[in-house]
């Protein structure tokens, strides 16, 4: 009796910790919620680039309990959102100078670099710290394109500097001359101007051009000429299906339409057939379209029959249960319809996550597909 | 022959300076080849009366005779216009190493050269070469690195594109002429006028005998009625105009004076 007694308040004592734990838990969940809260809220002002102090109309006091270094970072917030805005204004300013950066042999983005390491200093969150983050993807990006560009010859080659210093040498005075292209210039100058140059260049150039050959460059391979007539026949047929080289992309496009037009076709035919065996009675469109076992073969389905529906071969409608169902449009409606509604399109979304397919497989107990797969 | 060879002492600046300018271009056409020669008297010997071309040529291809080097004479393929290309005729293992090209580049053309020897129309499809990239030697090749290969080769005039499809350059069949009939002695074609290699033409759709485009122009040049010289029956395919330097020169006239002006810019 008196064991008992003991494991049932053991029992309770128990049960007093999971209570205690389970407020406890309920308390830290609270407290997350409102920071979450709390980062929306910033966020929005953030987005307005107002620095107004909001903290004294937050709506949600702190809770007592608050954890003391969280408290001191409430205090900070001021501070954070300044170095947030410090943060941004120099990824805005770095993003927009970003050819400057990366053309010139300037010490901007070191500069930026060296202003982050000042801002990084003050940073204690997370949040700060991420945008932190950001920045330096940003400038190891421009680091990387500049380090694209370092001419580790050592020797640049600017073709601008070159034509100047060209036109130059051989006397000319590009401004005096006042013509802004080579073809609008007098042939006596141009023809002056290449005489001087050749004149100049012959003597850098004595070495002649070297022989160019392609004959004499293969390694004498003679046994892998065996295989010739695989070989042959393999070109053979290559020819016969790829006569259009640059073409070939847009053919491939014009393959894939018809591809779509060959499924809507076949999908028709199919529908139309059981227009004939059941004229009485219209098909479910789930059922119809939903293939139990692929998910995109079912969304595949919904693409082609709604070209069905476009093209007036079918309707789309609710049935009494108001579940779509598709029925055949015959020429005598469609007569009618053309005259009350004219030209008047509808247009329907239909949405399909892989839930409500599966959900409507269950529901309609649709075991098999009735648009099978032709391949 | 014997007698101009004999004559070919006198080698001199105006002939190496021709050679060196054919280095530089590697293939010209006659009516380059004739300003050229001209040109290198003008620059070193003015007063020497200016040798026939063929002979002038003769000359030079004496002296190379040696290196396994030649200036050979052929036309284009297409419209028979008659073009020089200085060309090497032999391997050895200094040729293999002095080559433009990587192991791989060299072994894309080799594989665009099947294609051609092996089609039927003396084309080969840009897709069709691609396809095959995955095959090539040495080092690993992008189909978009081998699309660039491709236009190098037609730069350096070894191919000739034209919508897509490859064929052999007249430099490229000149010098490789006898390889091809060598590597692909059961795919290669023949002219059945000229008896040379035939890469594009037309072909008797009874008995199968190919011609060059040339060839059939200045075949058929007076008969109103084409018929197969081989089978005699009717030749169904357009006649080609035979080239005619003169006309062509009236008409290109301002287009080749702007194009030599062009080229000595670069």
């Amino acid at each position: 009796m008196s064991k008992e007694k003991c494991s049932l308040t053991g029992g309770k004592e128990k049960r007093g910790e999971l209570v205690r734990s389970l407020a406890w838990q309920h308390l830290v969940k609270q407290e997350e919620e409102e920071a979450v809260k709390k980062e929306e809220k910033e966020e929005g002002e953030d987005e307005e680039e107002e620095g107004s102090d909001s903290s004294s109309d937050d709506p949600n006091p702190e809770p007592p309990c608050m954890h003391p270094d969280l408290l001191e970072l409430v205090v900070d917030r001021e501070k954070c959102r300044k170095i947030r805005r410090q943060y941004r204004q120099l990824i805005y300013t770095v993003q927009q100078n970003r050819e400057d950066i990366v053309n010139t042999a300037s010490d901007t983005l070191s500069e930026a670099l060296e202003e982050a390491n000042v801002l990084f200093d003050g940073v204690s969150r997370t949040r700060e710290a991420a945008l932190d983050a950001q920045f330096l993807v940003l400038a190891s990006d421009l680091g990387k394109e500049k380090a694209k560009q370092l001419n580790t010859d050592m020797n640049f080659f600017n073709p601008i500097a070159f034509c100047d210093l060209l036109l130059l040498f051989v006397g000319f005075n590009w401004v005096e001359e006042e013509c802004k292209e080579f073809s609008d210039c007098d042939d006596s100058i141009v023809l002056s101007f290449w005489g001087m140059l050749h004149e100049e260049a012959t003597s850098w150039m004595l070495q002649a051009e070297t022989f160019h050959f392609i004959f004499g460059s293969f390694k004498a391979e003679r046994s892998a000429r065996k295989p010739r007539l695989g070989c042959h026949k393999r070109a053979c047929k290559m020819e016969g299906s790829g006569d259009m080289p640059t073409k070939l992309r847009r053919l491939d496009v014009h393959a894939n339409q018809e591809t779509t037009e060959k499924e809507v076709e076949r999908i028709l035919g199919l529908l139309q057939t059981y227009f004939q065996k059941y004229p009485d009675t219209p098909v479910s469109y789930f059922e119809f379209v939903i293939d139990p076992n692929s998910f995109s073969r079912t969304v595949e389905n919904i693409f082609y029959v709604s070209f069905i529906i476009r093209d007036g071969f079918a309707r789309i409608r609710l049935d009494q249960d108001r579940l779509p169902i598709l029925e055949p449009t015959n020429v005598s409606q469609v007569d009618d319809e053309s005259d009350s509604y004219s030209y008047c399109r509808k247009q329907g979304v239909i949405s399909l996550s892989l839930q409500d397919w599966k959900n409507i497989v269950s529901t309609f107990e649709i075991s098999e597909a009735m648009i099978k797969n032709s391949y | 022959m014997q007698g101009s060879t004999r004559r070919a002492g006198a080698m001199t600046d105006v002939h190496r300076r021709f050679l060196q300018l054919l280095m530089t271009h590697g293939v010209l056409e006659e009516w380059e080849v004739r300003r050229l020669q001209n040109h290198c008297y003008q620059v070193h010997d003015r007063n020497a009366t200016v040798d026939k071309l063929e002979d002038f040529i003769n000359n030079i291809n004496s002296v190379l005779e040696s290196l396994y080097i030649e200036i050979k004479k052929g036309v284009t393929e297409d419209d028979g216009r008659p073009i020089y290309a200085l060309v090497n005729l032999a391997t050895t293992s200094v040729s293999k190493m002095a080559t433009d090209f990587a192991e791989n580049e060299l072994d894309l053309f080799r594989k665009a050269l099947e294609l051609i020897v092996d089609s039927e129309t003396g084309f080969a499809s840009s897709t069709n070469i691609l396809n095959l990239v995955d095959q090539l030697k040495g080092k690993k090749m992008r189909k978009k690195e081998a699309e660039q290969v491709l236009q190098k080769f037609v730069q350096s005039k070894w191919l000739i594109e034209k919508e897509g499809e490859f064929t052999l350059h007249g430099r490229a069949i000149l010098e490789m002429e006898q390889f091809i009939r060598e590597s692909y002695p059961d795919s290669v074609k023949m002219c059945n006028i000229c008896h040379g290699l035939l890469i594009q033409g037309q072909s008797c759709e009874t008995c199968g005998i190919r011609m060059h485009l040339p060839c059939v122009a200045k075949y058929f040049q007076s008969i109103p009625e084409p018929h197969c010289p081989h089978c005699n029956d009717y030749w169904p395919h357009d006649i080609p105009e035979v080239y005619n330097p003169e006309k062509e020169r009236e008409a290109g006239i301002s287009k080749s004076s702007r194009k030599s002006l062009r080229t000595r810019q670069h």
